[in-house]
């Protein structure tokens, strides 16, 4: 009864805060970037939230179980690369560039940085289409979780979860976004140091960590792999128009400068959490259970069934906050971006939809039968890595002044393109070659072709 | 071949705690002088 008021309580919360911003958010720019008045703090968790999501908790634990401290190797670059080095190279000069140009979402900082309406249709219609698999596999990730904790019907949880998010951002809009993705990094910041400190105490400390065997053997261990993912799950961030817009909202290029610090503290803090309690779960859980689920039944086995409750809470509210910035990122990219609708009303209407859209698809992926893990993981690195592989190269030459207009255009479109040929090659069992280094290859074809075009264009 | 992955879980984690330390650097320096970089 206590898990079930909790929850009530949070999301009657979350859609409180929707109400109080609506007046804000009915502007254009109060609803796309919230009039640029975010502070440090507030631009720390917003970033944080939306970047890891429950996939990074449930995930990220069920790599740490499966391959042991190699995998390790994932929240170092995710700290350094996808975090700090974001900051430092990207965000400040974004920040800096969306206020230049007047901006409001990535797509446009394309179309006038190039002076071209037809990129900022391309790159909107790539977001549109990219995100909302993404958003698909976290609100299914999150109506799995609470509908097993509370004993809900999963398609029941995922359209709860949905309709409270898609209420408060289509009121808020960036507003609701940022501040609830406050309180929810904290819930899940919290949630996941109990678990690891729990859990590492259990094991006896970092020396204990480092003696969990993994649930493969060594051999079955293929370290390309766990670099892609490593990359994947770091340099994306590059590129994500969900996370590069966070830096629109701030309110000067000081604050990204000075929010760094805070936004590599709450990624130290819940990736590593997360793959140590994964780690740990190896040592600790004695028979042998599906990887997906090491982290829930570590949770279950440390904490109790009340506190296995709260915790879930926490996955709950980390697959929330990134859901609802892309949710308000794929409303803008097809209203604002490909259509060039600049009608608050018309926003607010696309953002609902786009979190329902994603709720159906959610829900028609856990009507899946039995290959549920596989599909899931399938659908998330297309979505991801489709959006990432149209936006890192582009992102960087434009911030560091380097690209011409043929020449983002074309890495944009190979970068999508390699990128879908590998998750198409993968849902449909048909191998292309080294599949384990997809992203690397990714970004590399794209970085080549932008070279390419780039030189023959100079000469 | 050769790695002794049971160092691995320390130098990640020292890592990343060398990164934040790093991050907490760059936050605050050049503030006082230079007021940020705008």
């Amino acid at each position: 009864v206590i898990a079930e008021a909790v929850l009530i309580a949070y999301l009657a919360l979350s859609l409180a805060i929707g109400f109080i911003f609506k007046e804000k958010a009915d502007t254009i720019k109060g609803f796309l970037v919230a009039n640029r008045e975010i502070g440090e703090w507030l631009l720390a968790f917003t970033f944080g939230a939306t970047y890891f999501s429950s996939v990074v908790i449930v995930v990220g634990g069920a790599w740490a179980f499966l391959w042991g401290s190699p995998s390790l190797i994932i929240p170092v670059f995710n700290v350094i690369l996808g975090a700090l080095l974001t900051f430092i190279l990207i965000g400040i000069k974004i920040s800096a560039l969306s206020e230049k140009f007047d901006t409001l979402t990535v797509p446009e900082l394309f179309a006038k940085a190039y002076n071209h309406k037809g990129l900022q249709r391309l790159m909107g219609f790539v977001t549109a289409i990219g995100l909302t698999l993404y958003a698909a596999t976290v609100i299914s990730g999150a109506a799995a979780m609470v509908g097993t904790v509370f004993k809900i019907d999963l398609a029941t949880a995922a359209f709860i979860i949905a309709g409270v998010m898609a209420v408060y951002v289509a009121l808020g809009g960036m507003y609701s976004v940022v501040w609830t993705d406050a309180i929810q990094g904290i819930i899940m910041a919290l949630g996941v140091l109990a678990l690891v400190t729990l859990a590492s105490s259990k094991v006896g400390g970092i020396a204990g960590l480092n003696e969990a065997k993994p649930f493969l053997p060594p051999n079955k261990i293929d370290l390309n792999l766990i670099f892609d993912l490593a990359l994947l799950t770091s340099i994306a961030v590059w590129g994500l128009p969900q996370l590069i817009n966070r830096f629109y909202t701030a309110k000067s290029p000081r604050v990204v400068k000075r929010s760094t610090v805070i936004a590599t503290l709450f990624a130290f803090i819940v990736t590593y959490s997360s793959f140590l309690s994964g780690l740990a779960a190896s040592e600790i859980l004695d028979k042998p259970v599906h990887p997906l689920k090491a982290i829930p039944t570590l949770a279950k086995v440390l904490m109790g069934p009340v506190g296995a409750a709260v915790f879930s809470a926490a996955v709950l509210a980390a697959a929330m906050s990134t859901a609802d910035s892309i949710s308000l990122t794929v409303g803008s990219a097809i209203a604002y971006d490909m259509f060039d609708i600049k009608n608050t009303k018309v926003l607010r209407v696309l953002s609902f939809l786009s979190m329902i859209i994603a709720a159906v698809i959610a829900v028609l992926t856990l009507t899946l039968p039995k290959e549920l893990a596989g599909a899931v993981t399938t659908i998330f690195k297309t979505g991801w890595t489709l959006t990432a592989g149209a936006f890192v190269v582009p992102v960087l030459a434009t911030v560091f002044n380097k690209g011409t207009r043929a020449s983002v255009v074309a890495s944009s479109l190979v970068g999508a393109g390699v990128a879908l040929a590998y998750g198409l090659g993968r849902a449909f069992k048909y191998p292309i070659p080294y599949s384990d280094l997809s992203f690397a290859i990714t970004i590399i074809s794209s970085a080549f072709v932008f070279l390419i075009v780039y030189i023959l264009e100079k000469r | 071949v050769g790695i002794r992955w049971e160092i691995v879980g320390e130098l990640a984690l020292a890592a990343g705690i060398l990164a934040v330390i790093a991050a907490g650097i760059y936050s605050f320096k050049g503030e006082e002088e230079k007021g940020g970089v705008e």
